[in-house]
């Protein structure tokens, strides 16, 4: 095995800026897939009939059909109908979108694990609908489904990859880039791995340390 | 739980210390000895694997009926005629070309392949059968009047392409837009995302036919180079082989008769050996 590095040394720069790129919209994209995500959960929970049917066709249309493909869309084919909207526009809103639809089937289920004897506790303590959303459904709720949206985030940062074919300046088309100027199949594609891996790995980490701060009852 | 995260600073030190153990080795790569032939193994097998594009117009194309046509995959036939054997297509863009011969997953790419000098350090080239150049394609109602008003222009290419090899060089001015496929970047181009798509003059030519609201320049093709078949590194009777193929073909003229027929201009002066 012969592996040669120092070809690449001068590409590190680019690459960095593409693991910038995609760090950024992988936590601009959880943030906003989580609001996302939370506020589709409610409306499949709600009574409301219309509402719980629009929570459910969005989680359907999404969780079925290719990211891919909902990016072509956003990027190709609204292009086609004269709406411009830039790569990185194209993946924050593509991902966000599609995030949003994984976190709500984890709220969903986060939300149905409180029992229902707490609603009726929190009522016996007086307090009103939104307090007992907030203190009693919510936080158990969310510590119920905080392991899944780890696992959702780190999903999330190795997908956003897929927003590369939109030429989209991230981790993998720079990855792609440096492959097809210094023909280092193998070697480029290792460093690509480390920096996906230990990323992941730092996202578990925070994740864990956030779950033991937060979560202290 | 901690214990879990140290051993995942553990595999990362370890990948890290192999990164870097890899970066002394030496430069040189040593091609298989005593590894069989290609040329061999073609005829004994009767299968050719070919690495060809599937959205280069004219020069190959994966039809309707799921058929590789154009130039290239005519090309490849005639090989495979030559050897005896079937060809099985493997599609290819800017970005695998070399990986797949290098992974020995092709026998021989046939893919409007240029022998640049940086890519004939990785892999081995034939002589060329074909050359081309490059043109820029762009609406007639924008249109651009030479190749210096790319500059601060949006250009798509594919990714690794001749187009963006010399974009990168001779216009950094340029706002380069990167597409893995040929036809991507072409759709860049017709759905308003970019103002200018960068590629062989065949491609456009062909492109050009089908999609009249676009226009390019007149006059000959920027940076002009040959085309020729890749292969793997260090299979000289191979190579042989195939260099003596295209002999045949360029001075037999089936090779310039195949050109009319895909690009309906005559094919261009190959030269002097």
């Amino acid at each position: 095995m012969n592996l040669v590095f120092h070809d690449i040394i001068p590409y590190i720069p680019q690459l960095l800026s593409g693991l910038a790129v995609s760090l950024y919209v992988t936590v601009i994209c959880m943030l906003a897939g989580t609001v996302l995500g939370l506020f589709v959960a409610l409306c499949k929970s709600s009574k409301n009939v219309i509402l719980r049917f629009l929570g459910n066709a969005y989680i359907e249309l999404i969780r079925n059909t290719p990211l891919l493909v909902q990016l072509y869309i956003l990027f190709f084919g609204l292009g086609q109908l004269g709406i411009d909207i830039s790569p990185l526009w194209s993946a924050l809103i593509g991902i966000t979108i599609n995030n949003g639809a994984y976190t709500a089937e984890i709220f969903r289920a986060g939300l149905s694990s409180v029992p229902k004897g707490l609603h009726e506790a929190g009522s016996a303590l007086g307090m009103n609908k939104a307090q007992i959303f907030r203190h009693v459904i919510l936080a158990p709720a969310f510590r119920t489904a905080f392991p899944a949206l780890t696992n959702q985030l780190i999903l999330l940062f190795l997908f956003s990859s897929v927003a590369s074919i939109i030429s989209l300046e991230e981790l993998t088309y720079q990855i792609m880039n440096v492959e097809t100027q210094t023909s280092r199949t193998l070697e480029i594609t290792l460093i690509a791995a480390v920096l996906y891996y230990g990323c992941s790995s730092i996202f578990v980490y925070l994740s864990n340390a956030m779950a033991k701060k937060v979560f202290k009852w | 739980m901690f214990l879990k995260n140290k051993s995942a600073i553990v595999v990362l030190v370890m990948s890290m210390i192999l990164l870097i153990s890899g970066c002394s080795s030496d430069a040189s790569t040593t091609p298989a000895q005593n590894a069989e032939s290609h040329l061999d193994k073609i005829i004994k097998s009767k299968k050719i694997r070919v690495a060809t594009y599937a959205d280069s117009p004219g020069w190959s194309v994966l039809n309707a009926n799921g058929e590789y046509e154009g130039y290239d995959p005519d090309i490849a036939r005639l090989l495979a005629e030559s050897l005896g054997a079937e060809v099985e297509f493997v599609t290819t863009d800017g970005v695998n070309r070399i990986p797949l011969l290098e992974s020995d997953k092709v026998d021989v790419a046939i893919a409007v392949f240029t022998p640049t000098n940086e890519r004939a350090k990785s892999i081995d080239f034939t002589i060329p059968y074909s050359a081309a150049g490059l043109v820029p394609m762009y609406p007639k109602n924008k249109p651009i009047k030479s190749w210096d008003d790319l500059k601060g222009k949006k250009v798509s290419v594919s990714k690794g392409s001749t187009g963006d090899i010399a974009l990168s060089k001779y216009y950094p001015e340029a706002q380069i837009v990167r597409f893995d496929a040929t036809s991507d970047a072409f759709m860049a181009l017709k759905t308003g995302k970019v103002d200018v798509f960068v590629e062989e003059d065949g491609i456009i030519l062909d492109l050009l036919k089908k999609n009249p609201e676009f226009e390019s320049l007149p006059g000959q093709p920027f940076k002009s180079s040959y085309i020729a078949m890749g292969v793997k590194k260090g299979d000289q009777e191979w190579l042989n082989y195939l260099n003596q193929f295209i002999r045949n073909l360029n001075y037999s003229g089936e090779g310039a008769e195949l050109y009319k027929k895909w690009f309906g201009v005559d094919a261009p002066k190959l030269l002097t050996y």
